[in-house]
């Protein structure tokens, strides 16, 4: 901690989900502190409760939810009125989700919901709300705005929808922006585009952001540090270039070899043998050593926790390189 | 503009449905046994005189040029006169379409002014207690047919309590409210457990969409989400039902307008099939059909205020 307090802290995040067949552990012990206008990537497979963990902040996970702390510009969520944490959603905190075709209200036009959502933020009138929201979808790139703004969601392309999408996350003027796997419903052209106009906005309004994807590739090029997420844990944190020259996990080293143009010409990929686990039946040793070439009995009992707060760290009991 | 042109056009569109629906009824009541002239007379008339009788009435012509004549007649207002009654058709009808109207319009209000808070309670609680009790409620109304539910009323309200009218229809338009409350009432004990489970169901997919949790994720409040994305994008199917019900009514509530002594077509309806009144069956099957054109209309124009892409979409 080096005197400011951070924007997020989160301290061993559980969410639970209980189903007919059990309790399913989507997030176990999960920590993690990020500063104001930083950019973190969260990658991992999915079902590895990227999206659960993003939902949890928000407190809208639909499964129990469990912190040690939980705390957003220094005040505890966990402690929040239901009313105080509505009020952190879209003002505080915004969302961007994986697929913009779902993410609009289809019998309403784009520009209703952007005047709704300009004027639950800022209490401007129709008028106000409206000049709003022309600026917002300006703002995100979208041509003639004013003329396109009374357009229904299914008048508008997947791309562009992202871009509305963002520009509602926008409206309230978030400090942290979550973005939820936003370009994977995108066509390769347009995820360039998307990531670009995210890295814009972050660079523009100073806010932080968190980008979710299971490729390392947009993580790559978007953000400052990055998490890897497995089975609901955190199993590392790096900066981008620690994460590419020296991953510590064994996860991370086969999640590095599985990506395309990490094997060099004429080679073949090199996918990580086994299944991804079972979040029914997760004991208390790592979930990635069954998977794990460097696994040792130790393994399958315990695992370490992970430091939120430093530079690089991995939850390994055998990582690839000594890095502390 | 364009949803007048929308309305014309599907006006227009209505003409086959019914000449469909004449020629069928006009070629079905052909091959129902029977002969209204014997029943009306008790067969006390000879073969000669029943001749001369179909000859006056034009009954004795091909078939093809009978269907034709109404036709024609028909599009001028003139749907013939009934062989029993002594009288034009259309006076009859006129005479007896109010009452039905009143009726189908008062069950049909009551209807959605209890579904629709007791279907938005419910599903903002599902499986609750309510919810429960909602839907137990509904299957106890929906499972007592009709004239039983009529009668409980009139002995409740009209008898005991001696709140409200038992029979007939009213005078003046404040009359016709009063006497169409406990018959509207007895349309919404079956009609308003269809609509609460529909629009119920249709509540609950609503509310899982995902835009819904992108209008949480805005900040939007939750009764806001609810009232204004939930519940529009629920009404198109129940809107649905709601028409297919009403549509039905207009020819299934003769038990309901005979329980409350209610001077309406389904009991002239009754009457006409009875005596083999040709010419007045013909007439009110024009009738049942032109009101079910006109729910259906109405219906779907009311899509294009629930949802209005729909208007939008029109060429």
């Amino acid at each position: 901690m080096n005197g400011a307090s951070p924007l997020l802290e989160i301290e061993d995040l559980s969410v639970v989900f209980h189903t007919r067949s059990g309790p399913v552990l989507a997030n176990d012990g999960v920590s993690l502190t990020l500063r104001a206008g930083e950019t973190l990537g969260i990658v991992g497979e999915s079902g590895s409760g990227k999206s659960v963990f993003c939902r949890a902040i928000l407190g809208l996970a639909k499964g129990e939810v469990r912190a040690r702390r939980m705390a957003f510009d220094g005040r505890d969520i966990a402690a929040m009125s239901r009313s105080e944490k509505q009020a952190l959603r879209g003002r505080g905190i915004a969302m961007v989700f994986q697929s913009p075709m779902s993410s609009l209200d289809p019998v309403w036009t784009i520009g209703d919901q952007l005047v709704e959502t300009v004027r639950h933020h800022k209490g401007l009138d129709r008028a106000g709300a409206r000049r709003a929201a022309i600026a917002l979808l300006d703002r995100v790139g979208i041509q003639s705005a004013a003329r396109r703004l009374d357009d229904y969601p299914h008048q508008w392309s997947g791309g562009m929808l992202q871009r509305a999408v963002i520009a509602l996350a926008l409206a309230g003027e978030p400090r942290l922006m979550l973005a939820d796997e936003p370009t994977t419903a995108l066509d390769v052209t347009i995820q360039d585009q998307i990531l670009a106009l995210l890295t814009e906005l972050q660079r523009e309004t100073g806010m932080a952001l968190v980008l979710v994807s299971h490729d390392l590739g947009v993580i790559a090029e978007t953000v400052d540090r990055v998490a890897v997420m497995y089975a609901g844990r955190i199993v590392e944190t790096a900066s981008v270039r620690h994460l590419f020259e020296r991953p510590a996990h064994p996860y991370t080293v086969g999640l590095l070899g599985s990506m395309v143009g990490a094997a060099g010409q004429g080679e073949r990929l090199r996918p990580i043998p086994g299944q991804p686990p079972d979040l029914h039946h997760l004991g208390t040793g790592c979930a990635f050593a069954p998977r794990c070439s460097r696994a040792g009995d130790d393994c399958h009992r315990a695992v370490p926790r992970i430091d939120p707060a430093a530079a690089h760290d991995a939850a390994c009991l055998f990582p690839m390189e000594a890095e502390r | 503009m364009k949803a007048l042109r929308y309305i014309l056009l599907r006006l227009l569109g209505t003409l086959p449905v019914l000449i469909g629906v004449t020629l069928f009824t006009f070629l079905a009541i052909q091959f129902v046994p029977g002969d209204p002239v014997r029943i009306m007379t008790h067969g006390r008339l000879g073969d000669a005189e029943v001749e001369a009788i179909y000859e006056r009435l034009g009954m004795n012509r091909p078939l093809a040029v009978q269907y034709g004549s109404f036709l024609v007649n028909a599009a001028t207002g003139d749907l013939g006169e009934s062989i029993i009654q002594n009288a034009p058709v259309a006076d009859l009808v006129a005479e007896k379409v109010t009452p039905t109207l009143w009726l189908l319009g008062m069950g049909t209000l009551l209807s959605v002014l209890i579904a629709l808070p007791l279907a938005l309670f419910a599903a903002a609680r599902p499986d609750s207690a309510f919810d429960h009790a909602v839907r137990a409620a509904g299957m106890l109304g929906f499972a007592m047919p009709p004239f039983w539910i009529g009668l409980l009323l009139i002995v409740t309200f009209g008898l005991e309590l001696g709140w409200l009218p038992i029979s007939g229809f009213g005078a003046g338009w404040w009359g016709h409210v009063v006497h169409m409350i406990l018959p509207g009432l007895t349309i919404a004990f079956f009609l308003a457990p269809i609509l609460v489970q529909s629009l119920r169901a249709s509540l609950l997919d609503a509310l899982a969409a995902d835009h819904i949790e992108v209008a949480r994720a805005r900040g939007i409040p939750e009764w806001r989400i609810y009232l204004k994305h939930a519940l529009r994008n629920a009404l198109l199917p129940t809107l649905t039902v709601l028409a297919v019900n009403v549509s039905w009514l207009v020819s299934g509530a003769v038990v309901i307008e005979s329980v409350f002594a209610l001077p309406g077509l389904g009991s002239l309806l009754v009457r006409s099939v009875g005596y083999r009144d040709y010419p007045l069956i013909q007439g009110l099957a024009l009738v049942f059909a032109v009101i079910v054109v006109a729910i259906n209309l109405v219906a779907d124009l009311s899509y294009g205020l629930v949802d209005r892409r729909v208007l939008r979409k029109l060429p």
